[in-house]
C-alpha cells in the first residue's frame, strides 16, 4: 500500500493521464488505419473496373483481353483474371500464385488487399495490392504518437507531483506545527499565508482549536499557581507560628494563642480548598444536571434574606425588587452563585451603604442586577474580577474578602445555565454586577418551590 | 536592631514579630503598602522584611518608591511568589533578598543579620575591639575568652556601636534603633545600659562625648 498522499495522488493522476494518452492514441490510429484502407479498396474498385473495361469474351468461355497502354502503368496494384471455371486468363507478376477466392467482394490477406468482382461477361477479376506502406505509415504515426504521449505523460507526472506537492504542502506545515504542539510548544501555530480556501478553512479551525486549548491551559496554569500562592500564606503562618512555639518553652496562654493562628490558617486553607472543589464541580457540570425549573425571584430572595444579618452588622440598606420569573437551573447552584455577589456587595460596601437588588425582564433575558454603594473597582481591574484569587487590593484587605474564588465560581455556575455576567463600577459610586440568565416560559404557578425552606 | 515588617496577614505579622522580637530586635509592624512605605521613609531601619501580595500599595511599588527615595535600608522580600521571574524582578528593584512562604524562621533570622552585617561594611561575624571578641552572628561577647553575659538592650548597644566603629551615635539613634513604636521608653534607659555596659566590659571600651553620644574608638 502507498502511504503518502503524495505518491497516492500521482499515481492516480498517471494512470488517468496514461489512459487518456493510450485512447488517443489509438482512436487516431484506428482512423487512420480505416481511411487509408477505404482509399485503398476505392483504387482497388477503380482498378477492377479498368481491368474489366478491357476484357472481351471471344466465345465458348474465352476471353480476350489487351489493357490499353495508358492503363498498363498499374502502380503496386497487381491482377489475376479467371473464367467462371477458373482457367486464369491473365495474370501480372505478383498476381500469378493468389488463391481464388471463393466469392467476389474484398478480403485481406497476408498484409495484402484484394477485390474479387465478377464482370458481365462471366469473368473473374480480382485486383490487390501490398498493404505495407498503409501500415507503415501507420506504425510510424504510432510510433510518434506514443513518443508524444510519452512526453506529455512526463511533464504531466513532473506537473503532477509539483503541484500535489505544493498544494499538499500546508499538510505538512499543519503536521510539523501540531508535533511541536504535541511537544510541548502551545505557542505554535499554522501560518496562514498561500493557504487555499479549502485548507485554508482546515488552518483557521486547527489554530482557533489551539488558541482554545492554550488559553484553557494557560489558564489552569494560572489557577494552579494562584492556589498555590493563596496557600502558602496560611501555610507559612502556620510553619512561623509553630517554629516560633517550639523555640523555646512558652507559657501556656502562648501556647493556646499558637493553637488558635493555626486553626485560624487551617480555616482559610479549607475554605480555598472547598471553593476550588465547588469551582472543579462546575466545571464539569453537564446540562443533565441542570434540569429544574425553578422561581429566580425566590432564589434572590433567599438570597438577600441569608445574608440579611451581615448586612445589619454593617449597618447597611438591603432593598429587592423582583418579578415573578422561572429558570431551568439547579437551584443550589444559582443561590450560590447569587449569594456570592450579595455577599462582596456587602463586604466591599461603605458603612451605612446600600444594597440594590433588582430584578428585570431585558432583551428576552432575566437580568438580577446587584448594586452597591462601596468603592467602585478600578477601570483596569474590572476585567479581572472573575480572575481566580483576584482582590481589588488598592481598597480591600484580606479580611474583607473570601478565598478570592466567588465571583469566578458565580461567573461559572451562570456561564453553565447560558447566560452571563457583566460588572459595572465607577470609581466612588460604586459596582453593579447583572448576571443576565435565559428565563423559562412555563407558567409561574406550576414551579417547584425553588430552594429548601430551612 | 530595629525592623520593619510589612505583612498583610495578622497572624503571620504577629508571629513574626514576636519570633523577631524574642531575637532581640526592636519590631514595627504594618499592615498594607501605604503605612509601610511611610514608616520605611521615615524611621532609620535596619532592615525591612517585605511581603509583595499587600494591600494599597503593592510591595514592588513599596520597594521602588523606597529606592526612588535614596534610601539604602537593606529589604528581604518575604513572599509566597516563588517564581524565578519574581525574584529577579524584585531584586533587581532593589531588594537585597528574597525568601518566599512557607520559610524557617531561623533562616529568616540569619538572612536579616547578614544583610544588616552587610550593610554595615562588616560581613564576618567575628569582630575584636581591644581585649573583646564579640560574635556578631552567636551574639556572644568574650573578655580574655571568658564569656560575659550581658542583657538584651546591652548586646544590641554594643553591637550598633561596634557596626558603626568610629563613629559617634547620638543617643537619639541608639533608642531609634533599640525600641519599636511601641516601646516605653525612660529618657535616661540609654544611659543606664551604657553605665552596666562599662561595668561589664571595663570603663574604656565605650567613650562619651558630651552631648554629642557614645563611640568605641576603630
Amino acid at each position: 500500500m502507498v502511504e503518502s498522499l503524495r505518491t497516492r495522488l500521482l499515481v492516480w493522476h498517471t494512470a488517468i493521464v496514461t489512459m487518456v494518452v493510450a485512447i488517443f492514441g489509438g482512436t487516431v490510429c484506428y482512423l487512420v488505419w480505416r481511411t487509408g484502407l477505404s482509399d485503398v479498396d476505392a483504387e482497388l474498385a477503380a482498378r477492377a473496373q479498368t481491368i474489366s473495361g478491357a476484357l472481351r469474351p471471344a466465345g465458348r468461355g474465352t476471353f480476350d483481353f489487351t489493357l490499353a497502354p495508358a492503363d498498363s502503368a498499374s502502380g503496386s496494384i497487381y491482377h489475376i483474371l479467371w473464367t467462371l471455371d477458373g482457367t486464369p486468363i491473365d495474370w501480372s507478376e505478383e498476381g500469378e500464385n493468389v488463391p481464388r477466392p471463393s466469392a467476389p467482394g474484398t478480403r485481406s490477406r497476408d498484409g495484402r488487399r484484394e477485390l474479387t468482382v465478377h464482370t458481365a461477361g462471366g469473368a473473374v477479376v480480382l485486383v490487390g495490392r501490398s498493404l505495407a506502406d498503409l501500415q507503415r505509415e501507420v506504425w510510424s504515426l504510432a510510433a510518434l504518437l506514443l513518443a508524444a504521449g510519452g512526453a506529455v505523460l512526463a511533464l504531466s507526472l513532473i506537473a503532477g507531483w509539483l503541484f500535489a506537492g505544493r498544494a499538499l504542502s500546508p499538510i505538512t506545515r499543519i503536521s510539523g506545527t501540531a508535533r511541536r504542539m504535541m511537544q510541548g510548544d502551545l505557542s505554535a501555530r499554522i501560518p496562514a499565508e498561500r493557504v487555499e480556501t479549502e485548507l485554508g478553512q482546515v488552518v483557521g479551525a486547527l489554530n482557533g482549536a489551539f488558541d482554545r486549548l492554550q488559553a484553557s491551559l494557560d489558564r489552569q496554569r494560572r489557577l494552579t499557581a494562584d492556589v498555590s500562592h493563596e496557600l502558602r500564606t496560611p501555610l507559612a503562618t502556620v510553619s512561623a507560628e509553630v517554629q516560633w512555639a517550639l523555640g523555646r518553652e512558652r507559657t501556656v496562654d502562648a501556647y493556646r494563642e499558637s493553637l488558635a493562628v493555626c486553626r485560624r490558617a487551617a480555616g482559610r486553607m479549607q475554605a480555598i480548598v472547598e471553593r476550588l472543589l465547588t469551582l472543579a464541580r462546575v466545571e464539569t457540570l453537564t446540562n443533565r444536571d441542570v434540569s429544574v425549573t425553578v422561581r429566580l425571584d425566590e432564589i434572590v430572595g433567599r438570597a438577600v434574606a441569608d445574608l440579611a444579618p451581615q448586612a445589619a452588622e454593617r449597618g447597611l440598606t438591603v432593598t429587592v425588587d423582583t418579578i415573578p420569573l422561572g429558570v431551568t437551573g439547579d437551584p443550589d447552584r444559582l443561590l450560590e452563585a447569587i449569594t456570592n455577589v450579595v455577599a462582596n456587595a456587602i463586604a466591599y460596601n461603605v458603612p451605612e451603604g446600600r444594597v440594590t437588588v433588582t430584578m428585570r425582564e431585558h432583551e428576552g433575558l432575566a437580568d438580577v442586577s446587584i448594586a452597591d454603594t462601596g468603592v467602585g473597582i478600578s477601570p483596569s481591574d474590572l476585567g479581572l474580577v472573575f480572575d481566580p484569587f483576584f482582590r481589588a487590593d488598592h481598597a480591600r484587605t484580606r479580611d474583607a474578602g473570601g478565598a478570592g474564588l466567588g465571583l469566578t465560581l458565580t461567573r461559572s455556575i451562570i456561564e453553565r445555565h447560558g447566560g452571563r455576567v457583566v460588572c459595572a463600577s465607577e470609581h466612588g459610586t460604586g459596582t453593579v454586577f447583572t448576571l443576565r440568565l435565559p428565563f423559562a416560559t412555563s407558567p409561574i404557578e406550576e414551579l417547584a418551590l425553588s430552594v429548601d425552606p430551612r | 536592631m530595629r525592623l520593619l515588617v510589612v505583612e498583610d496577614e495578622p497572624d503571620l505579622q504577629r508571629t513574626l514579630a514576636r519570633a523577631l522580637a524574642d531575637e532581640h530586635f526592636a519590631v514595627d509592624t504594618s499592615g498594607d503598602g501605604d503605612d509601610g512605605l511611610f514608616r520605611a521613609l521615615h524611621v532609620d531601619y535596619d532592615a525591612i522584611v517585605l511581603d509583595l501580595m499587600l494591600p494599597r500599595r503593592s510591595g514592588e511599588e513599596v520597594l521602588e518608591r523606597l529606592r526612588q527615595a535614596g534610601k539604602t535600608t537593606p529589604v528581604i522580600v518575604l513572599t509566597a511568589k516563588d517564581l524565578g521571574s519574581d525574584r529577579v524582578a524584585n531584586l533587581n528593584r532593589g531588594a537585597d533578598d528574597y525568601l518566599t512562604k512557607p520559610f524557617l524562621l531561623e533562616e529568616l533570622v540569619a538572612r536579616i543579620h547578614a544583610l544588616i552585617r552587610r550593610a554595615a561594611r562588616q560581613p564576618s561575624p567575628a569582630v575584636n575591639v581591644g581585649d573583646l571578641r564579640i560574635n556578631l552572628a552567636a551574639r556572644r561577647v568574650y573578655k580574655n575568652d571568658e564569656e560575659i553575659e550581658l542583657t538584651g538592650r546591652e548586646y544590641s548597644i554594643l553591637e550598633l556601636l561596634v557596626r558603626r566603629r568610629g563613629d559617634v551615635v547620638a543617643r537619639t539613634t541608639l533608642s531609634e534603633h533599640l525600641y519599636s513604636d511601641d516601646s516605653e521608653l525612660m529618657s535616661n534607659a540609654i544611659d543606664v545600659h551604657v553605665a552596666s555596659l562599662r561595668r561589664k566590659l571595663g570603663a574604656a571600651v565605650i567613650q562619651t562625648r558630651r552631648g554629642l553620644g557614645y563611640l568605641i574608638d576603630g
